[in-house]
């Protein structure tokens, strides 16, 4: 049977040797880890439908994958199977200029994007944080989103079209390359955060947009939390949305190992635009904080300002061997409150956690320090995880904002769902009658997964 | 005790036992302290066999964010390509293994030989600080001791043991071209406190040794009293050590601490950056390790060399994996460029990926990549064409061999290769 798979991929493209499906069986999330029966690593997209098609024909569940940086054991086969790598599918095949947009292929890396659209003058603001790696089709398939997605929207809203690869093997054209379409359900936006349990994203026609002539990055140390909200509500009455907006309490800092860190958080904003328009945002936050604030203009300052901000998140996660990351999300106007809910729910049940939150647009990434190992400390931290959602949901918030449900969050999708969560199912059975497409995420099926209950 | 014995048994099985046994026997006129600090120095690479459970954790600190997935300059470089060929897939290979999930197959064993240099650009990419090239090290010693050894590897560790060289060349004809120069040589009773150990490149690799001349002329041209151990001097054990023959290593390494006491060596500069990394991070702490860009800088600055006006050229620095990032060496080489008449300095700009390594480290000189693979070293130098280098400039023979031969084989306008020595002796005011 993997015979007729190597005569559509080659012979060396289809792995089967235990060590190479070793190297398949996790993500970040490290609750989970399956082996995949083989691993398929198509060359070309053409040959896609013909995979899809002989695992359908065969009953073999199928995992797309781009980079596997899913934090949510999203490409985790948990049916063994077949994964299929979409990492050498990673071809710009056009940047249109004039129309502003790329044609890609879904294994194009984010950081090539951005190399290759340098030249035209153009960019994508909805890179994630883990764009120098990660893949524009696992971005699209998981409905993620940058830091910039304040101003400019999350992935969903960068998508023009897409070409997906149905089970069975049938690939459909979805959305169009004009600004706005009419033309029946919006199926294009039903696979983008689909996960890749509905078919294989095959092609992606991503919106770009003109380069901003200036950016400038204030840094500012906070004497109160509310302070970030407060300003962001001016800021954008005003018309001066900031494109990044990070806010970080100074528990999470300390924890990180800034022991002396002398305010109540750290806010990282970011305008860009005309060069005019970014000094006067600039100015104008300078003005509406009180404690000490520094403006950073120059690129390289920039680029270091962030860099120091994004090690943050690695003090957090190398705390213990195997950290679990959070994306929940509450209404914007909450975040203060919601962060200082949060350190003293984790407090409580036992769990070191730190939290940073895209304050901008209400999501609280949450590191939470955990030993795969250690049962006992492990069973606290799916308490704590539980309670956590429990409590967001509360504050009017989501499960998630950027990672999707996956493995990780599968078992507690229903609580936000609710009789949703049973549309969802009868779409998947429509689409993926055989359950072969990523079987075993996102709570299609029910009680999936050891976190269940 | 303990410690020392199970130190120095890593190693293929025969073979190592004897080698074992040698420096058993010597072991007992050895100042303790020295032994003490070599094994302490040694715990760095742990061999996976003898401590399992240690290295399981090492592989534990990887939490799989996948950021060092860019950074491999030989992921892409054969197939199969994917997850399986980048350094978070050696450490999960590695993490089964050793979990006992495992158990090592053919496709694991290739990947461990031959697709690392140990370049240590995945260990920059890394957020979490997981030692990649130590892990493969250590993969590479349990390999060797199950005899699980490339022909072609497992003949450059028997050379290195019969010949002090792994070439299999004879020692007597080590450095023959420092005697024509005339270089004080301590094997026929010269002193100095300064030894300039060139290694077993500059030793019996013509390409090498025409740098290897133009450091000593300049050492000569400062007025640097200096010494070179001639046909004495032996292999400093870095690429024993890289090939996991740790017991190979520690025996080597012996050879040298006695040969410097013996003559009263205080200081050591050293030609190659791996023989640097050696001494410098292998060895106990021994008296001072220069390499020579680091040495000359200095000399440069002070007047003792000083350079006359030449051609200009566009001249790319690569840095060599075991100067840069492995021992933080980046800013003398650049200084010495920039002090050459003429030459204006080109940044190839690559902070880790495809060009930042040469491809000929970390044992791979004697690990042959699969027939039709790409080439990083060619990755290199068309960058730096592309960035119009006229000329690429390397303080390191390995870097100068490999890249030298990149460009022969290579196609369209490429840039000459230089060893940063030469140039500088070629530009000395006289
Ligand atoms: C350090 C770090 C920072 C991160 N920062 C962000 C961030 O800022 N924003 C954010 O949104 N996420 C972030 N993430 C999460 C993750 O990187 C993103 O979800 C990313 O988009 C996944 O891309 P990938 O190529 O690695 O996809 P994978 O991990 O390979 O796959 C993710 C999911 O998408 C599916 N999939 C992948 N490709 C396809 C396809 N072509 N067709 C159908 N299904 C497919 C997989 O089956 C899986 O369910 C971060 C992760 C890490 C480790
Ligand atoms: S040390 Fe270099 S060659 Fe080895 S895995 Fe890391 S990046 Fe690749
Ligand atoms: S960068 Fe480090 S932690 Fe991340 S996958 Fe690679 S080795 Fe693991």
């Amino acid at each position: 049977m993997l015979e007729e798979f190597a005569r559509v991929v080659g012979a060396e493209n289809v792995l089967v040797a235990p060590s190479q499906r070793t190297c398949y069986a996790a993500d970040f999330y490290p609750g989970e880890r399956h082996l995949p029966a083989a691993v398929v690593v198509p060359r070309r997209v053409v040959e896609v439908p013909a995979v899809v098609r002989l695992a359908y024909r065969y009953g073999l569940p199928l995992v797309p994958r781009g980079s596997g940086t899913s934090v949510t054991g999203g490409v985790v086969p948990v049916r063994g199977g077949l994964i299929l790598d979409l990492s050498r599918l990673n071809h710009v095949l056009r940047v249109d200029a004039p129309n502003l947009y790329a044609v890609l292929e879904p294994g194009v890396v984010w950081a090539d994007l951005n190399r290759a659209l340098a030249g035209h003058g153009l960019f994508t603001p909805a890179t994630p944080g883990s764009g120098r790696v990660s893949t524009v089709g696992g971005s699209v398939a998981c409905g993620g989103s940058g830091m910039r997605s304040l101003k400019y929207g999350t992935v969903r809203e960068q998508v023009l079209a897409l070409t997906v690869v149905l089970p069975g093997g049938e690939a459909i054209h979805l959305g169009s390359r004009t600004a706005k379409t009419a033309c029946g359900y919006a199926l294009k936006d039903l696979f983008i955060g689909a996960e890749g349990t509905l078919g294989v994203i095959t092609e992606v026609t991503l919106k770009l947009w003109p380069r901003p002539a200036a950016t400038v990055v204030v840094e500012a140390e906070l004497e109160a939390l509310e302070e970030a909200t407060t300003a962001l509500g001016v800021l954008r009455r005003e018309g001066m949305t900031p494109a990044a907006y990070e806010l970080v309490p100074a528990a999470t800092l300390r924890l990180a190992g800034r022991a002396d860190f002398p305010a109540a958080g750290l806010l990282m904003a970011e305008f860009d635009g005309a060069e005019a328009e970014v000094d006067r945002a600039g100015a104008r936050l300078g003005q509406l904080l009180r404690g000490p604030r520094w403006v950073w203009a120059d690129a390289a300052a920039r680029a270091d300002a962030w860099r120091r901000f994004g090690e943050i998140y690695f003090c957090l996660a190398r705390l213990k061997p195997s950290p679990v990351a959070e994306d929940v999300g509450v209404p914007v106007a909450e975040v203060p409150r919601a962060l200082r809910l949060l350190e003293e729910l984790f407090r409580s049940h036992g769990v070191e956690a730190g939290l940073m939150s895209h304050a901008g647009d209400g999501t609280i990434h949450c590191v939470l320090s955990a030993d795969r190992e250690d049962a006992a400390a492990w069973a606290q931290v799916r308490a704590a995880r539980a309670a956590l959602y429990r409590l967001v949901l509360e504050l009017g918030g989501t499960l998630t904002t950027e990672h999707g449900l996956g493995i990780s969050r599968a078992p507690f999708a229903r609580w936000q769902l609710g009789g949703a969560q049973r549309l969802m199912r009868q779409i998947k059975q429509a689409v993926d009658p055989q359950n072969l497409m990523n079987p075993g995420k996102m709570g299609l099926e029910p009680a999936a997964g050891e976190d269940a209950g | 005790m303990r410690a020392k014995k199970a130190a120095l048994r890593g190693g293929t099985g025969r073979s190592s036992q004897k080698q074992g046994e040698k420096v058993g026997k010597k072991n007992s006129m050895r100042r303790k302290v020295t032994r003490t600090g070599m094994l302490e120095k040694l715990k760095k690479s742990v061999p996976v066999s003898e401590n399992r459970e240690g290295e399981r954790a090492r592989t534990r600190q990887c939490v799989r964010c996948g950021l060092c997935l860019a950074a491999c300059p030989l992921s892409g470089a054969w197939p199969p390509a994917g997850e399986v060929a980048t350094p978070r897939g050696k450490v999960a290979m590695l993490q089964g293994f050793l979990a006992g999930e495992l158990v090592p197959d053919t496709f694991f064993a290739a990947e461990f030989w031959q697709r690392c240099t140990l370049c240590r650009a995945c260990e920059t990419a890394c957020p979490v600080g997981v030692p990649v090239a130590e892990l493969v090290v250590g993969a590479r010693r349990w390999l060797l001791e199950q005899g699980k050894v490339p022909a072609t590897a497992a003949g450059a560790l028997r050379s290195l043991r019969l010949y002090g060289n792994p070439w299999r060349r004879p020692p007597a004809e080590r450095h023959a071209w420092a005697a024509l120069l005339g270089l004080k040589d301590y094997a026929r009773g010269a002193r100095a406190e300064t030894l300039l150990y060139l290694g077993c490149l500059a030793a019996y690799d013509p390409r090498a040794q025409r740098a290897a001349r133009a450091l000593a002329q300049l050492l000569l041209a400062a007025g640097v009293d200096f010494a070179v151990l001639g046909a004495a001097e032996v292999c400093c054990g870095r690429e024993a050590y890289s090939l996991g023959e740790e017991g190979l290593f520690v025996w080597l390494a012996e050879k040298n601490l006695e040969l410097w006491r013996r003559h009263g060596v205080r200081r050591v500069v050293t030609f190659s950056p791996h023989c640097y990394d050696a001494f410098k991070n292998l060895y106990p702490p021994w008296g001072e390790v220069w390499h020579y860009s680091d040495f000359l800088a200095p000399l440069v600055e002070n007047g003792r060399l000083r350079f006359a006006p030449g051609p200009s050229r566009r001249v790319a620095y690569h840095d060599p994996c075991h100067l840069g990032r492995h021992n933080g060496v980046y800013e003398a080489p650049r200084a010495l460029l920039r002090q050459l008449p003429g030459v204006t300095l080109v940044e190839v700009g690559a902070e880790y990926g495809p060009g930042v390594c040469c491809e000929a480290g970390g044992g791979r000189m004697w690990l042959p990549a699969p027939a039709g693979s790409r080439s990083p070293a060619h990755d290199l130098l068309r960058r730096a064409a592309a960035l119009g280098a006229e000329v690429v400039a390397v303080a390191c023979p390995f870097c100068l061999v490999s890249l030298d031969g990149a460009v022969q084989t290579g196609q369209g306008d490429l840039p000459a290769v230089t060893e940063l020595a030469e140039l500088l002796w070629g530009a000395l005011a006289r």
